[in-house]
């Protein structure tokens, strides 16, 4: 009877631990201020600035879904190609954007490869390794050396963690 | 009267949470796999598959040339006196004009080659956006933008070069090549309307390294874009095209 009860207690308390595994994160942080806390994280060796130019719209139509975005990349983008994408997107279709964005980005790898190469052959591998990650509603891709990954992925973990 | 002992065997106890453990472990994997199933199963929303819309710009309004009518004709050399009239815009091969012993790589004419530090620049919508060096009437060098270049330098012609760096993409994508070169030509426009723009056909290469396809294939790409930037040319108000691919190809 006892083994019964303790076999009992602890699937339920297996199950309440395994339900609450996931990380919640909140869904109130403006794209904006996530951007401007991952630049004051990198530092300050490289200027970034707003990209105005909507380069994703050369390689897929924005989803209704994405309520709000920012891009912010190297001032000097044509020898830096250090870059970062923020967007927050509703009804649960977080997922699949962070496919389409991994698209995008392989996309523009294989376009862009052979002249990187040629040219800037320190700064293809950062998006030959470029990244997306999603946490809650929010997609964040970035295009760095790994240590400096980390560290906008970090920072937008942290900054959207749920008290 | 023998009574059965209870069974307080540790070992039974520890084969119970065992049995928990796989069972939870089992659970996991197959939501997992559910999971996948269901990715796998609905259709993905590819760069491909959403196709931006073609642009039309100010310059394409009202424009019924025939691509013959745009081709620049060969004409008597009219000498360094026409050629400093133009600013050259482009890829690694315009760059080079002004570097290394190129025909504009003297102090008074290397201010007509607008290059920045990597001297290569791809055509995207970015690229208007992008910094380069703009040598000033005094002589001093500082970075600006495309618009901000015209607007001061207001030039009599503009010698644009674009399409070897990114072909690969752009074979397989004619909307986003002519929407790039459109948006190109009309930040131009919006800047220094009076400037008469001069789209150069891509050079043919004898090498391909680092392209995915070989040579042969390469040159086959070059001479579809080159048709089609023959055919923006048609389309855009004060707009021709200079067929130099003809004279390097034997």
């Amino acid at each position: 009877m006892i083994k019964r009860i303790f076999s009992v207690l602890l699937c339920i308390a297996a199950l309440l631990s395994f339900a609450s595994c996931g990380t919640k994160y909140a869904d109130n942080v403006s794209v904006d201020t996530l951007a401007d806390k991952v630049v004051t994280a990198l530092g300050s060796a490289t200027v970034y600035v707003d990209d105005k130019s909507n380069l994703s719209n050369d390689y897929f139509k924005m989803p209704d879904t994405v309520t709000a975005s920012v891009v912010r990349l190297a001032q000097n983008s044509t020898e830096n190609l250090n870059e970062f994408g923020i967007y927050h997107v509703t009804n649960g279709k977080a997922d699949e954007f962070e496919d389409v964005l991994e698209d995008y980005l392989e996309a523009r790898y294989e376009q862009n490869a052979s002249w990187y190469q040629d040219y800037i052959p320190n700064e293809a591998p950062k998006l030959r390794d470029a990244e997306v990650e999603v946490f809650g509603n929010y997609v964040v891709y970035a295009i760095f050396d790994r240590n400096s990954r980390d560290i906008v992925f970090d920072t937008v973990k942290e900054n959207l963690k749920a008290n | 009267m023998n009574r059965q002992p209870k069974n307080n065997n540790p070992n039974e106890i520890l084969a119970y949470l065992l049995a928990i453990i796989i069972a939870l472990v089992v659970l996991c994997l197959l939501a997992s796999l559910v999971l996948l199933i269901v990715k796998l199963a609905l259709p993905a929303q590819t760069p491909q598959d959403t196709q931006t819309e073609e642009t039309t710009t100010q310059a394409d309004a009202a424009v019924s040339l025939t691509p013959e009518d745009v081709i620049l004709a060969q004409t008597a050399d009219a000498g360094m006196e026409y050629i400093e009239k133009m600013i050259f815009f482009g890829e690694s091969t315009t760059a080079h004009l002004s570097r290394s012993g190129g025909v504009l790589d003297t102090d008074e004419n290397r201010r007509q080659v607008w290059n920045n530090a990597s001297n290569t620049r791809k055509l995207d919508s970015r690229l208007a956006t992008q910094t380069f060096y703009y040598y000033n009437a005094d002589g001093t060098r500082e970075e600006v933008d495309l618009p901000t270049a015209v607007t001061r330098e207001q030039p009599e012609y503009m010698v644009l070069s674009f399409g070897l760096n990114g072909i690969i993409g752009f074979i397989g994508n004619k909307t986003m090549y002519l929407n790039a070169y459109r948006n190109l030509i009309n930040e131009i426009r919006k800047a220094s309307p009076d400037t008469k723009i001069i789209l150069q056909s891509v050079y043919p290469v004898c090498r391909a390294d680092n392209y995915s396809v070989n040579v042969e294939t390469l040159n086959e790409y070059i001479r579809t874009l080159n048709e089609w930037i023959l055919e923006l040319a048609a389309s855009c108000e004060n707009v021709r095209y200079a067929d130099t691919a003809s004279v390097l190809t034997d």
